[in-house]
């Protein structure tokens, strides 16, 4: 751990913790709603998940066991990096088990093995305003939430279904939350966006460029939006399995094996993946 | 020669601020849950001292508050937060130290601030001290945080203010947000959109 006397607990001031702690329960009041925070320097450039670490750095105490992933992996260079930090000014124990996490800060993914009410998910979002696809102007997308107007938004997902047969978005697909705020569940896939929905777990969004942190309290209503007609679809891994653990019916990464030239896949949750084979071995 | 000097309060900022923190964000995520703040609470030496760690959570300078008749916690509170004392239709946080009677509780609810429909985060979060949390009157609320509908059993004051909050109409996203606080150490909160159910 680094130098008590030189860093404050957690690296952030205590003064910054409690601003981000107030807009953090603001913001589970009013699920969905970004509530904007003054986003503080960190040592490492924003875009980099520091709206997350702000999040983890504010919420975090001694005894708590962190889990940082990134696109489903505990071992990528900004989940290391980001673990590293957290851990040399807190001292917590970490984890790539996610059942043994109290606190786990994910880039892209949510894990596979549902969390529960106990556990936070901490989420880094690059791009929280869901709208800034039809409205540039942030002065303007605020409004266009405060008055629910988000016709613009409907008619994007129509126009998108029109030129493509389907709504081509691959992530970032957005949800209504408790039926009234349009948000972005940040990168994930598709294919997680049904593990918001009246889930046990407390999900933080925080997103440190633009500013933002919004929440999704346990058991709310998240619904991905789509028409009548055309129900929401999530990515298909019919018929495919990890190639290391066997697992079916998670999300894979789409892998080109370099010597045969063959599609394989493997679980995108590296934890779960690797908790498989320990189990089977 | 040395003097041993006593410390007004134990209370730890960064690490007991930490701990009632995650118990304010555990039962403001779990409506309806009881949480207890008394082993941090427990290190302040007056009468309110579940409202003193609360607030010594969440205060600072940045921040104005309303401490409904009770000046001596006013004082303590911007003593240790800096946090400066406001009207009723200004204050972030308001601090209710006694149990109030309908009219009085129905004017605090009506004047606090609401937010606007662009920034619904401006908006009052009552801190409201009772006798007890648990009690015999049966709440039935729904809202974000719970499974379907929870009965719990509370305090009548807690389910009467509730109650009267909700009959203000407010509409979403507009709203105040109560965090409920006993003798005991216990809290429960119940945000904007924990609602009773008939």
């Amino acid at each position: 751990m680094i130098d008590a006397k030189h860093y404050n607990f957690a690296f952030l001031d205590e003064g910054s913790k409690r601003e981000i702690r107030r807009s953090i329960l603001k913001a589970v009041a009013i699920p969905g709603y970004q509530v904007p925070f003054g986003s503080r320097e960190l040592p490492i450039g924003r875009g980099w998940g520091t709206g997350g670490i702000q999040i983890t750095l504010s919420i975090i105490g001694k005894e708590d066991v962190l889990k940082v992933i990134d696109q489903g992996s505990d071992d990528s260079v900004n989940a290391v990096n980001i673990k590293k930090l957290v851990e040399e000014c807190t001292g917590v124990e970490l984890t790539t088990d996610s059942e043994e996490a109290s606190i786990i800060q994910s880039r892209h993914r949510i894990p596979e093995i549902p969390m529960r009410n106990d556990q936070i998910l901490v989420l880094q979002v690059p791009t929280p305003e869901p709208l800034r696809i039809v409205e540039p102007k942030e002065s303007v997308t605020k409004q266009m939430h405060a008055e629910a107007e988000y016709s613009g938004m409907w008619l994007s997902l129509f126009e998108d279904l029109t030129r493509f047969g389907e709504i081509s978005i691959s992530s970032e697909y957005p949800v209504m939350a408790e039926g009234r705020y349009v948000m972005n569940p940040s990168p994930i896939p598709r294919y997680d966006n049904q593990k918001l929905n009246d889930s046990d777990t407390l999900y933080l969004f925080g997103a440190g460029r633009e500013k933002k942190i919004y929440a999704v309290p346990p058991h709310t209503k998240i619904e991905s939006m789509c028409f009548e007609d055309v129900p929401f679809q999530t990515e298909d891994f019919e018929g495919k399995h990890c190639r290391l653990c066997g697992a079916a019916g998670v999300y894979l990464d789409e892998i080109i094996d370099e010597k045969t030239g063959e599609t394989v896949y493997e679980c995108s949750d590296t934890g779960f993946c690797q908790k498989r084979r320990e189990r089977g071995a | 020669m040395a003097v041993n000097l006593k410390l007004a309060y134990e209370f730890d900022f960064v690490f007991d601020g930490q701990q009632v923190f995650r118990k304010l964000l555990d039962a403001l995520s779990n409506p309806g849950r009881i949480e207890n703040i008394r082993v941090q609470a427990g290190k302040f030496e007056n009468a309110y001292p579940e409202l003193m760690a609360l607030g010594c959570t969440l205060l600072d300078n940045e921040e104005t508050m309303y401490v409904e008749k009770n000046p001596d916690l006013s004082s303590e509170l911007h003593s240790l937060t800096l946090c400066h004392e406001g009207s009723l239709d200004e204050a972030d946080y308001v601090f209710l130290s006694s149990e109030m009677n309908y009219g009085s509780m129905e004017q605090i609810l009506k004047n606090v601030k609401h937010g606007t429909y662009a920034d619904p985060q401006l908006s009052a979060t009552i801190f409201l001290k009772c006798a007890a949390i648990e009690g015999t009157e049966e709440m039935k609320v729904q809202g974000p945080g719970i499974k379907d509908t929870l009965w719990v059993n509370v305090y009548p004051y807690i389910k009467k203010v509730t109650a009267l909050r909700d009959s203000l109409h407010i509409e979403y996203p507009l709203g105040i947000d109560l965090v409920f606080a006993d003798t005991k150490g216990n809290i429960m909160g119940v945000p904007r959109l924990c609602r009773l159910k008939d």
